[in-house]
């Protein structure tokens, strides 16, 4: 079996190493985290301040334990043919078990140990560039930390190899097939019908009416600071669910309703339908963004002004950036390889290259708006109040925001390039359309 | 008379860029394919695994291109199209159906259907109502809300039919259509597909069963890049039909089985028994000329019509793959000319000179380009010896005696025959 594992490495060197990257930085910042998590439990501030600093850490390190084993999800179900041909040649269960155990936790256990020589580096980075606050961490109890956050993700990660080996043994015949169709489970068109009888869902429009108009209300309620506490946080929920509510339904709900008008514009209707399908793909990582970060500063409202704050919360938001654009790039590049049929098919049967490169830039401009520049409006307005309360500087404000802006810029490059290559690619080889001789 | 819809001159597909210069070993995917498609035809091309079926489909459908060789579709030439020119005339013209039916996932089975029609930006109503009339000829309107992992391989196909008539196209374009399904719904999908050309529709379609191939009207064997067999059905039953291609299939796969490996001469002298007496034509057939029992270039010969000149009577295989041939005596005189063809290969560019010869008989006039090169001088010595009066204005006889080899002759048409090459952008 070591043997076997040694060949795998051997001749997918490129997709490990990419991996084990990731998982390195991953680690690395995860041990930060911790680290700081546990310096502040050594330093004696209040408890509004001590709540506050605990809890970013805390949110940081899980979210680099839940991209862990997102990532490991997704390169597991790309390895769903090799684990069905080692069952096929007779492997039990139990063994798969073992070999998913030495191949991943050999990559894990790597990226864990240079994981905390990166988190040290890291802290050591914190340290200089604020040098108004040492940051005293106990190694042995970070490790500890660290440790038990390393177990976790090992269980989830066999967790999910485990469900996948069960449903492999019982179709096996499936996923040996070669033509395997794609089981994701799209948007089902159920407001679209051709029967003109249908009742239209006049429900629905109105709830996401509602929906919109409470949303923007919301968020600019959150900038009146006659507001109390209790409401602004009533209304940031209402935002924070309005937004997930705008980005996830009312774009389909559209697309259904006015499929009659886009069937004379087919770059709409194109782009709108790809757009779907882009958000059902990335929606956990744009829903992190548009969630967790703003939270992160939510929490900051109700916190006394203290410099602590700053230290804590500008490398974290970064390091969570960071971690999100990796996984964000990565699940990208996945999500690519699945579209190079599509795009290969609509070129087929007419579609030119600018009318293909029109489709993608509007399907891109709409996840700019609604995946970036809404949550950043949003971002800012929090920003706008911690800032007004004197917790973070405007210093500060504008350096995160230039983080912000220069990340997703990176993002937005690479999509727009990986695009192209990959069009460029699908048009000029027939093999993207049928099995080809 | 029917109308020519496609027409490939002996077209070549090769893997391997070092063609011309010859640094590696070619595999040639298409090997010398010549190959007409008229209105109304069903035609269908068998052919073992790696015999060039889908290659040939790609390069006629305007998918892939060809390495050499003529295409033209509807009197145009193809490999003068730039891409885009090549994507509206696909959208115009042609409707595809692939073996994993390459419906979008992401759109419904309606969206798919209209997304080659919507770029005509017409009523979405009348649209609405052209898919509707679609999708129940092929029993599939109940389906059209849903999603193709929702629906079955047969309802996914038969989606990928009305995706592909939408158009209504003047061809259709089918790389094994059946491959995914089971027999019951490959029969229905076939059935629907002899109703389309029964109503008009022309459809080439690739596979490799023989069940599927019965419901053509010709059936064309491929081996190894090139076209081995042509089966017609003329008036026979569904069933003899089937038995006439399998008896092809099968012998070939018997051949190979017990016979030992033929010589490549062997292969290359098969002429026709009964050539039939060929029809005077403005098309330009492009043939290597040979005399029989006298050496020629091998290489030329396996990627060309072979043109065999034997005393007096001439015989070469025509478009549609029949014998034809005609008697020199008949000839009263020909016309020698010469033709340039520009071979792009980046620093390696360069023009390559054939001469062009017209028979003229009193039925009319017979139009050749000749492959020939060193060897072409034996050609014309022959004609000298049978004493037909040879026309040669660009003294091409004179240029063989002068510069026997190949490469000093084009130095020399490049200097003296400057109208050839001039750019005709």
């Amino acid at each position: 079996m070591l043997s076997f594992i040694q060949r795998v490495f051997k001749n997918q060197k490129k997709t490990y190493f990419l991996l084990l990257g990731i998982f390195i930085i991953l680690s690395s910042f995860e041990f930060s985290f911790l680290a700081i998590y546990d310096a502040f439990v050594r330093l004696d501030f209040s408890w509004q301040i001590r709540s506050t600093i605990h809890l970013i850490p805390v949110i940081g390190a899980a979210i680099a334990l839940l991209l862990n084993v997102f990532i490991t999800k997704y390169f597991m179900e790309n390895k769903k043919q090799e684990f069905s041909i080692l069952l096929l040649a007779g492997t039990k269960t139990k063994d798969l078990f073992y070999y998913l155990s030495i191949q991943f936790g050999f990559i894990i256990l790597l990226s864990a140990i240079i994981g905390v020589f990166g988190g040290m580096e890291i802290m050591h980075l914190i340290h200089y560039y604020q040098s108004h606050l040492i940051l005293q961490y106990s190694f042995t109890q970070t490790i500890f930390y660290y440790f038990c956050f390393l177990i976790i993700t090992y269980v989830l990660i066999l967790a999910i190899g485990s469900s996948q080996f069960i449903s492999l043994d019982l179709n096996l015949a499936k996923y040996l097939s070669s033509h395997q169709l794609d089981l994701k489970t799209s948007q089902k068109n159920s407001f679209f019908s051709i029967d003109n009888q249908a009742k239209k869902p006049f429900l629905s429009i109105v709830l996401s009416l509602f929906i919109l108009v409470f949303t923007f209300y919301s968020m600019k309620e959150i900038l009146n600071q006659n507001n109390s506490i209790t409401i602004l946080l009533f209304y940031y929920s209402f935002a924070l669910i309005g937004l997930i509510l705008i980005i996830t339904k009312t774009i389909p709900l559209l697309y259904d309703l006015f499929h009659h008008q886009l069937l004379k514009h087919p770059i709409c209707l194109n782009a709108l339908a790809l757009f779907q399908d882009f958000t059902k793909v990335m929606s956990s990582l744009i829903l992190l963004v548009a969630c967790i970060i703003p939270t992160i500063f939510m929490l900051l409202l109700n916190v006394p002004s203290s410099f602590v704050i700053e230290t804590v919360t500008v490398p974290c938001f970064i390091m969570i950036m960071i971690m999100i654009v990796l996984c964000f790039i990565l699940r990208f590049t996945l999500y690519l390889k699945e579209q190079q049929t599509s795009i290969a098919t609509i070129h087929a049967v007419g579609y030119d290259s600018k009318k293909l490169n029109n489709i993608v830039f509007l399907k891109n401009l709409i996840f700019f708006i609604l995946g970036i520049l809404i949550p950043l409006a949003f971002i800012l307005e929090i920003l706008y109040l911690v800032s007004q309360n004197g917790v973070i500087s405007q210093s500060a404000i504008v350096f995160v925001m230039i983080v912000y802006i220069a990340l997703y810029t990176l993002i937005v490059v690479y999509m727009f390039i990986q695009e192209k290559i990959m069009q460029r690619k699908v048009i000029n080889n027939v093999k993207y359309l049928n099995r080809g001789e | 008379m029917s109308n020519i819809l496609i027409e490939a001159n002996n077209i070549n597909k090769v893997y391997d860029p070092d063609l011309y210069l010859k640094r590696g070993k070619n595999f040639y995917a298409l090997n010398n394919v010549t190959f007409t498609l008229e209105e109304a035809d069903f035609t269908c091309i068998m052919g073992p695994s790696g015999s060039g079926k889908s290659t040939l489909l790609n390069c006629l459908s305007t998918l892939d291109r060809i390495s050499s060789g003529e295409l033209r579709f509807m009197e145009n030439d193809v490999s003068a199209m730039s891409k885009d020119q090549l994507c509206e005339f696909r959208y115009q013209y042609l409707g595809f159906v692939f073996q994993n039916h390459n419906l979008i996932p992401y759109l419904s089975l309606f969206d798919n259907i209209a997304t080659p029609a919507i770029l005509a930006k017409e009523d979405p109503k009348k649209l609405e109502e052209r898919i509707k009339q679609l999708a129940n000829d092929l029993e599939i309107t109940d389906l059209l809300n849903k999603f193709p992992h929702e629906c079955s391989g047969g309802e996914c196909q038969r989606a990928a039919i009305a995706h592909a008539l939408i158009n209504d196209p003047k061809i259709l374009f089918c790389d094994e259509p059946t491959g995914n399904l089971d027999s019951k719904n490959s029969h229905k999908v076939l059935n629907i597909l002899s109703k389309l050309n029964q109503q008009g529709t022309t459809i080439l379609l690739v596979t490799h069963d023989a069940m599927i191939a019965s419901y053509a009207k010709k059936m064309m064997y491929l081996y190894d890049g090139g076209i081995q067999s042509v089966v017609y059905k003329k008036q026979d039953s569904q069933l003899d039909f089937y038995k006439k291609i399998n008896a092809i299939t099968m012998q070939d796969s018997l051949l190979k089985e017990l016979s030992t490996k033929k010589s490549e001469t062997e292969v290359i002298q098969e002429t026709p028994v009964e050539p039939q007496p060929i029809q005077p034509s403005s098309k330009r057939v492009s043939v290597y000329m040979i005399i029989d029992g006298q050496p020629y270039d091998k290489d030329i010969a396996k990627n060309n019509t072979l043109f065999h000149i034997d005393g007096t009577k001439v015989s070469f295989i025509n478009q549609y793959n029949d014998p034809v041939g005609f008697d020199l005596s008949t000839i009263s005189q020909i016309n020698l000319d010469l033709t340039a063809q520009f071979v792009n290969f980046g620093l390696f560019s360069q023009y390559i000179f054939y001469p062009k010869v017209d028979f003229v008989s009193e039925e009319g006039t017979y139009l050749f380009k000749a492959k020939n090169k060193d060897d072409f001088i034996q050609i014309i010595n022959l004609f000298h010896q049978l004493q037909i009066p040879v026309n040669d204005p660009r003294q091409i006889e004179e240029a063989y005696h002068k510069y026997p080899r190949d490469y000093e002759r084009s130095k020399l048409y490049l200097r003296t025959h400057k109208d050839l090459t001039q750019y005709k952008g």
